[in-house]
């Protein structure tokens, strides 16, 4: 019995061992050449195809790309010569072909393609106070590994030859700066003696630094951060009834905008200041540390203010139809009743009526800024008309309110390629908000 | 006797003025007495200051005997640059035509070393140079015709306008930057940049524009970099181009004609393919420009 059984062990072992190189070669086989660049997802070419024909299908934005051999020659080439890229798997390698290209375009072991978009999530900013900013993305760190060696033409495509030089690294200018992580953690850390960042690497389409993925890189940033306004929050709330204007969506970059536009308003105020917010600048990230002055964690439930000297009957928030955490308070959210839109003229008929009471604290959250923003563009006429609308109710409430007035935002908004206007990476435009007392 | 011995350490640690021709690796330092020596050659030009008529008398080589001299006979153009990054480009054929000189005399007075220039009474006062440390000899890289325009008009509306865009004060625009990181990723090499008024540059990225603003003016945008002299600023930025992608400001031309008339292309970009928001196609650009809604086009390729 125990013989019979170790048999037939071994028989399952030969088995085993014979069956392993048909896995390797079926797992070889099926390997395809991966994508990177400013690809924000997992992408493998596994068939043969044109580049054309691939993109149009997984990344129709893709404008460029970099074809990379294993030897570290590449060539790159636009988008209108995708079409004459033919993309074949020969035994274990993949190669280019075609009638088309010049010679320096046929590669014979293809190992990566490399696609450029207009915009890409993984792009790494590199910032300058409150004014500069400079982004990387993916493709545009994988192309600087590579020297151009030369350019060749045929029947009216181009190609670029490159040669693969040296590592991605990165020169900054000051001995300090301020690294963000994707995670929100941010690190002071000093470059060394050729500016340079220690650890700083792109690797597998990512800008790591000891193994965080890297999104922001500021030189000079701004001192005050949300975790600062939260502690102002605090103190303030001790001694003086608070008025606290959330504009969902006002960027320091947008203020700025308005002003060289020569457009006044309650953003003109020289009170206000720039603020950095949390990473990634999004409304439920600026709220929590706002509201708790926690960087570390970003719970999808929890309690905001809860720290404050103000009683759960001596506070309210009005919100629009989105409560984004508790509070100790009171608070009323709005619909949009009049279905024009936009909830700004609802909270602030609330808000007229409630500043008129003996509130200690009020927040008053707008969004009709954020909302035309994200739908129109950060710089449209529809987004001013906002601006405007919400100039109004701030000088109503002014008047009426007897207390101090302050004013924060979570986070700005740029351009997307669309039209319309987004937010969530590391430029200005983004990680500035505004912050100050009005009145 | 100390103050002799001064005087020769001075003119020993005195800079000696150089100006050196490069034609591909060969660099040749030239002897600027030897220069003097040839300078005959006399171009006087009128001037008007304050509203009175002068004539100025400027003495010195052609620059066509200079390359001559120097066996440098196969070029399209030169480069002059100056100790200040300012830099000017000259073509064969303006070279030949309008014989400017390198002058030397002024007047009839001897120009210091760092008074050298080119003078020409044809070629614009942009030309005359000076304090000129390089002469470089260039092939011409044909300009060529672009595959993909972009309108700036759309480009900017999505981006803030800038407040006082450093270093330049009292000022509102953009920066270069703003306009061209979506569209050259990584922006490394020349770029061709055109003026309303037909002035181009041909401007290395890296030395020249990484820095550049574009000042808001009441006719357009002026092209400024703390890279570059003054002399070089760029008004009303009409056109860029990189390889064959471009970026043109639609809102300084009527027509379609203006633009393939300033920048000098064949009849065939006439035709091109529209790609928009709201509407994609092929389009003819000679009779459809005025009716473009150029802040919704994406791009043109043709």
């Amino acid at each position: 019995m125990v013989k019979s059984r170790q048999n037939h062990l071994v028989n399952c072992l030969f088995r085993a061992i014979l069956l392993i190189p048909v896995i390797l070669m079926v797992a070889c086989g099926r390997k395809g050449i991966p994508v990177t660049g400013d690809v924000d997802k997992q992408l493998q070419l596994k068939q043969n195809e044109t580049l054309a024909a691939f993109c149009d299908r997984e990344i129709p934005q893709a404008e460029q790309a970099l074809l990379i051999a294993r030897d570290g020659m590449a060539i790159n080439i636009k988008r209108e010569t995708f079409g004459q890229v033919n993309l074949i798997r020969n035994e274990n390698r993949w190669q280019v072909e075609s009638d088309s290209l010049p010679d320096a375009a046929h590669i014979r072991d293809l190992q990566e393609i490399c696609l450029s978009l207009n915009g890409s999530s993984a792009d790494l900013f590199l910032l300058e106070g409150t004014d500069r900013e400079r982004r990387i993305s993916p493709y545009a760190a994988r192309i600087s590994e590579f020297e151009a060696v030369g350019v060749s033409s045929k029947s009216g495509y181009t190609v670029k030859k490159y040669q693969y030089s040296e590592p991605f690294n990165l020169s900054l200018s000051t001995d300090s700066v301020l690294v963000i992580a994707a995670s929100g953690q941010e690190f002071q850390l000093a470059t060394d003696d050729g500016k340079q960042l220690p650890g700083l690497v792109f690797r597998n389409n990512q800008f790591l630094l000891n193994k965080d993925e890297v999104r922001v890189i500021w030189t000079d940033p701004p001192e005050l951060d949300l975790k600062q306004v939260h502690q102002q929050l605090q103190e303030l709330t001790t001694s003086s009834r608070i008025l606290l204007i959330f504009v969902d969506g006002l960027g320091w970059l947008l203020r700025e905008h308005l002003l060289a536009s020569e457009q006044q308003g309650f953003w003109s105020n020289p009170a206000l200041m720039p603020v950095r917010v949390a990473f990634p600048p999004r409304t439920r990230n600026s709220y929590w540390v706002l509201g708790t002055g926690e960087t570390a964690s970003r719970p999808r439930q929890g309690t905001i203010f809860a720290d404050f000297q103000v009683a759960a009957g001596e506070g309210l928030v009005i919100e629009g139809d989105q409560m984004f955490y508790k509070t100790p308070w009171q608070m009323m959210m709005k619909q949009d009743g009049n279905e024009n839109g936009y909830v700004d003229d609802e909270i602030f008929i609330e808000a007229h009526r409630q500043v008129q009471k003996p509130w200690k604290f009020i927040l008053v959250h707008f969004h009709g800024v954020d909302d035309a923003a994200h739908n129109y563009g950060p710089y449209s006429p529809e987004t001013l008309k906002q601006l405007t609308d919400l100039d109004r109710f701030i000088g109503e409430l002014n008047r009426l309110w007897p207390g101090e007035i302050y004013l924060v935002s979570d986070h700005g908004l740029h351009g997307a390629v669309d039209g319309t206007g987004t937010h969530g990476c590391g430029s200005l435009e983004d990680m500035l908000g505004l912050w100050g007392r009005i009145k | 006797m100390k103050y002799f011995c001064s005087l020769i350490c001075c003119l020993l640690l005195l800079p000696v003025q150089a100006l050196v021709l490069i034609d591909a690796d060969t660099q040749i330092e030239l002897d600027l007495k030897e220069l003097l020596k040839q300078a005959d050659t006399e171009i006087t030009v009128q001037k008007e200051k304050n509203g009175i008529t002068y004539e100025e008398t400027w003495r010195g080589l052609p620059l066509q005997s200079l390359l001559q001299q120097n066996i440098i006979e196969n070029y399209d153009r030169i480069r002059i640059e100056a100790a200040d990054n300012y830099q000017v480009r000259i073509n064969r054929s303006e070279i030949t035509s309008e014989d400017p000189i390198l002058a030397f005399y002024r007047n009839n007075e001897e120009l210091a070393p760092d008074r050298i220039r080119i003078v020409s009474e044809l070629l614009p006062a942009m030309h005359w140079i000076r304090d000129i440390q390089a002469i470089r000899v260039e092939k011409a890289d044909e300009i060529a015709i672009p595959r993909r325009l972009y309108p700036a008009a759309a480009i900017l509306a999505a981006k803030p306008l800038r407040l006082d865009p450093g270093p330049f004060a009292d000022a509102v625009g953009y920066y270069l930057n703003d306009l061209i990181t979506g569209i050259f990723p990584y922006p490394q090499g020349e770029f061709y940049l055109v003026g309303r008024d037909g002035v181009r540059h041909l401007l290395d990225y890296q030395n020249y524009l990484k820095e550049a603003v574009l000042i808001r003016e009441s006719d357009g945008f002026t092209l400024k970099s703390p890279q570059m002299p003054a002399g070089m600023w760029i008004k009303q930025l009409c056109y860029l181009q990189q390889e064959d992608t471009s970026i043109l400001f639609t809102d300084l031309f009527q027509e379609w004609q203006e633009i393939s008339s300033l920048l000098n292309w064949p009849a065939a970009m006439n035709q091109g393919y529209l790609h928009a928001q709201d509407l994609s196609g092929a389009v003819d650009l000679n009779e459809s420009y005025k009716d473009i809604s150029w802040l919704k086009v994406d791009k043109i390729t043709w």
